[in-house]
């Protein structure tokens, strides 16, 4: 069986809307040092927690197998490196299709930091910005960060060949329901 | 703002993370709303401070822009980190407008728990000391003088060392419990007023500190008290509630006006241009400046025990310990129970971290079951290296790690220290010869001494 | 009222063989077995046996009335069609939440796609375009598929019925 990209998947029944991973995400891929004083921009995080009623969640990328962003990109700055679809955000800019494409609002755009300060485009005066989402904490060695911090363990890595594999194996058991006799 | 803590509702997410945290059962609200805080239970500790992770988001729609919520919370306009719900209340701008303005002394004091976290806000190790470069820090602000709490610590000891030699001996109110540590001093108020009796009458170092400053401080350098703003720099949010008590005016006028968090420090370092990580070490101003390594350890879960324990021991016994270091205190992860041998008297010390974790102990109390000496109670979990007011650490996963390495920074620097006990101070004896007399005398219980007040 | 057929396989006929899985790869693609072109052909079953410690049985979608796969689907690829939940190649873009929403895992995705490199997902779609109908049930050599037709699930059920009242 294919195996097909992993992606991080929120549960809304133990998401209790925090945003620890939130902040864990940008943190992680743009703060040197562990404490608050080191925050010198916005927070940007990669993923998303969203509140419907009664329900919050983070919403992330889920590196579709046929990526719409990637196909939408005018800039061909999306792309797939192995089991990841990532940006090169250098290449961005600033189109707007993959937020469009993106089925689930994945993607954000979002203004580019340097020494703490905004840049600020030359001729057009407004701050550059860039395509912005899960990258499944890529230059991470033990990955997905988000997961690691989230104190009501509701999110997690989904490995689709097992995912498929342990529910056909369940599968079983109600079919045998259906022929007992 | 108009407490010490509070939970911006626009913020809040009503993820109840707080809640879990808070000691004394003070945070709450109906089911998926922004919490409340209870102001008649709430001590100020700040753990919900520190565990909070609902921030402001960068384009979000709540009322006020950040820049308002900036000023509304006292913070410096340079601060960059993002503002989460629950917060507390700011005096950068104040201490700021103190430091440029020419008609007042200002005298600042840090607390020890400060430069074992200070760094962190730099980019530095966890737990990395730095109690020189703070020195320096504090000097190119604009202090004029650069005192310590340490200094103090060392002084608390020397009256609490006494008076609970003095309960001992005179059979007087016994257990003993620490009172430098406000948001238990403040639980008790509260809840306990009837062991109100069993706090040490000493004030914390902090406010000894402040009253020296306004008194001795000014005596010694020939400036009017009036003009002295007497700053203090803590890695507690509810030392802000203990200087402005309205009992802590032993001076005449306010002993601390202004505390600022370890956090707000850091802010301020940064606000005026300070690259903190060239600077280079520097040594406190004389005549309240000098510790040893035992007013230092205060910082950390059973500190001020083992540091009370080192003179104690000497005073009794007129003999030194064996082992300056008493592991038998330290590392305490709720209650620790010891006895410490003090010539014939088999001393029982208990300490304890986390104040949710008092409670068996006030039990025993109540029961008439209690047989220790001498308690050791600090909010915090871990004592004031996890207060707070300290740099705040943001990946859950790390805290523990963060929180062992100030930890062990402690005790490190109280072995590189020349002095290790407070009874050793030059400088406090200079203070009791050339001011104070002598420990529990007369001058001590006008400045250093304090009583407690029914709340509630 | 019922809307949707399935096939279903008979644990205690299924043998293991697989023959369904090699039945089902052929009837979706033009190649013929036995040929040097259909060595091109992924091999890329809509349903999977499934062996336990005493079972073994295919596992393949129900094709539920209120198909969670349908429902979780953002680009609505996935639609009533006949007698099937039906997944539209063209809108498909990978995203894996039918895989993720399937209570028995009978959408799977693949990037192999025979012709154009599409990555979609793919089910049982009950052979809608084989003249002869599902090719699984017609290739297995015991017998053990069958279709569960919705008049048959009505009849089974009025019949059950009333054999309740009889033995009472």
């Amino acid at each position: 069986m294919e195996k097909l990209s992993p992606f991080v998947l929120g549960d809304g029944k133990k998401c209790i809307g925090c945003k620890a991973c939130e902040i864990a995400c940008h943190v992680s891929h743009n703060v040197e040092g562990i404490t608050a004083g080191n925050i010198d921009t916005p927070v940007f995080p990669k993923l998303f927690v969203t509140r419907v009623e009664e329900v919050t969640m983070p919403v992330q990328c889920h590196h579709c197998e046929d990526a719409p962003c990637a196909q939408a990109c005018l800039e061909k700055a999306i792309y797939f490196e192995g089991d990841k679809v990532l940006i090169q955000t250098e290449k961005c800019k600033g189109c707007k299709d993959c937020l469009v494409a993106c089925p689930f609002g994945a993607v954000e755009l979002v203004p580019r930091f340097t020494k703490g300060e905004v840049v600020i485009q030359e001729n057009l005066g407004k701050p550059l910005l860039y395509g912005n989402k899960c990258d499944l904490c890529n230059t991470r060695k033990q990955g997905p960060i988000c997961i690691e911090v989230c104190p009501e363990k509701a999110l997690r890595l989904v490995e689709p060949h097992k995912e498929k594999k342990d529910k056909n194996i369940k599968a079983v058991a109600t079919i045998a329901g259906m022929f007992k006799k | 703002m108009q407490y010490t803590i509070e939970i911006d509702q626009e913020l809040c997410t009503g993820c109840r993370r707080c809640t879990d945290v808070c000691p004394v059962g003070a945070i709450g609200g109906p089911e998926g709303m922004p919490v409340e805080i209870n102001y008649d239970k709430c001590c100020f500790c700040g753990q919900c401070v520190q565990i909070c992770s609902a921030y402001q988001e960068y384009k979000s729609d709540t009322s006020k822009p950040r820049e308002i919520k900036i000023k509304e919370r006292g913070l410096l306009e340079s601060v960059k980190e993002p503002l989460f719900a629950a917060h507390n209340m700011g005096h950068g701008r104040e201490v700021w407008q103190a430091l440029h303005n020419p008609d007042v002394v200002t005298m600042v004091q840090c607390a020890p728990a400060v430069r074992v976290g200070l760094a962190e806000d730099f980019g530095m190790e966890s737990g990395e000391l730095v109690a020189g470069k703070m020195i320096t820090a504090l000097r190119k602000l604009g202090f004029d003088k650069v005192y310590d709490t340490n200094f103090t610590a060392d002084l608390t000891i020397m009256e609490e060392g006494s008076e609970l030699i003095k309960r001992i001996q005179e059979n007087g109110v016994l257990p003993m419990f620490t009172s430098c540590c406000p948001a238990w001093v403040k639980y008790v108020e509260q809840e306990h007023f009837d062991i109100q009796a069993n706090l040490s009458t000493c004030k914390s170092p902090q406010q000894m500190a402040g009253a020296l400053f306004k008194t001795y401080g000014t005596q010694v350098d020939k400036i009017d008290p009036k003009k002295v703003v007497s700053v203090s720099v803590m890695p507690c949010t509810a030392k802000k509630f203990e200087a402005s008590r309205s009992e802590m005016k032993a001076s005449g006028c306010q002993d601390v006006d202004l505390v600022l968090t370890t956090r707000e420090l850091a802010n301020l370092i940064k606000h005026a241009g300070i690259d903190f990580k060239k600077l280079e070490p520097s040594q406190p101003d004389s005549v309240l400046g000098a510790y040893t390594g035992a007013g230092h350890i205060f910082g950390v879960t059973g500190g001020v025990m083992e540091a009370a324990l080192r003179t104690g021991y000497e005073l009794i016994t007129g003999k030194a310990l064996d082992d300056i270091n008493i592991l038998d205190v330290r590392y305490s992860e709720g209650v620790k129970r010891a006895t410490i041998q003090v010539g014939d008297l088999a001393v029982k010390t208990v300490v304890v971290a986390g104040l949710a974790n008092v409670a068996p102990i006030l039990e025993e109390i109540k029961n008439g079951t209690a047989d220790f000496h001498f308690v050791e109670v600090m909010a915090c979990p871990q004592g004031c290296i996890s207060g707070g007011g300290q740099p705040k650490v943001l990946l859950e996963n790390e805290r523990k790690e963060v929180y062992a390495s100030r930890s062990q920074s402690m005790y490190k620097h109280d072995e590189e220290l020349p002095l290790r006990k407070s009874h050793d101070n030059p400088e406090v004896a200079k203070l009791y010869k050339d001011f104070l007399g002598k420990p529990l005398g007369h001058k001590s219980h006008e400045l250093l001494h304090t009583h407690y007040v029914r709340r509630g | 009222m019922l809307e949707t057929a399935f096939v279903i396989g008979n644990p205690d006929l299924c043998i293991g063989c697989r023959t369904c899985e090699l039945a089902c790869v052929l009837a979706h693609t033009e190649k013929q077995l036995g040929t040097e072109e259909i060595k091109s052909v992924p091999f890329l079953p809509r349903l999977s046996v499934v062996k336990t410690e005493d079972i073994s049985v295919p596992v393949q979608c129900r094709q539920c009335e209120d198909a969670p796969c349908a429902e979780a689907c953002p680009e609505k690829a996935i639609v009533h069609r006949g007698q099937a939940i039906y997944v539209l190649a063209d809108k498909c873009v990978g995203c894996k939440n039918c895989l993720m929403a399937c209570p028995i895992g009978a959408v799977y995705l693949t990037r192999e796609a025979e012709g154009a490199c599409q990555k979609t997902a793919y089910k049982c779609d009950l052979c809608a375009e084989v003249t002869a109908g599902p090719q699984c049930i017609q290739k297995c050599p015991t017998k053990a598929l069958s279709v569960m037709l919705p008049a048959d699930i009505e009849t089974s059920i009025k019949a059950k019925r009333t054999s309740v009242v009889k033995n009472t």
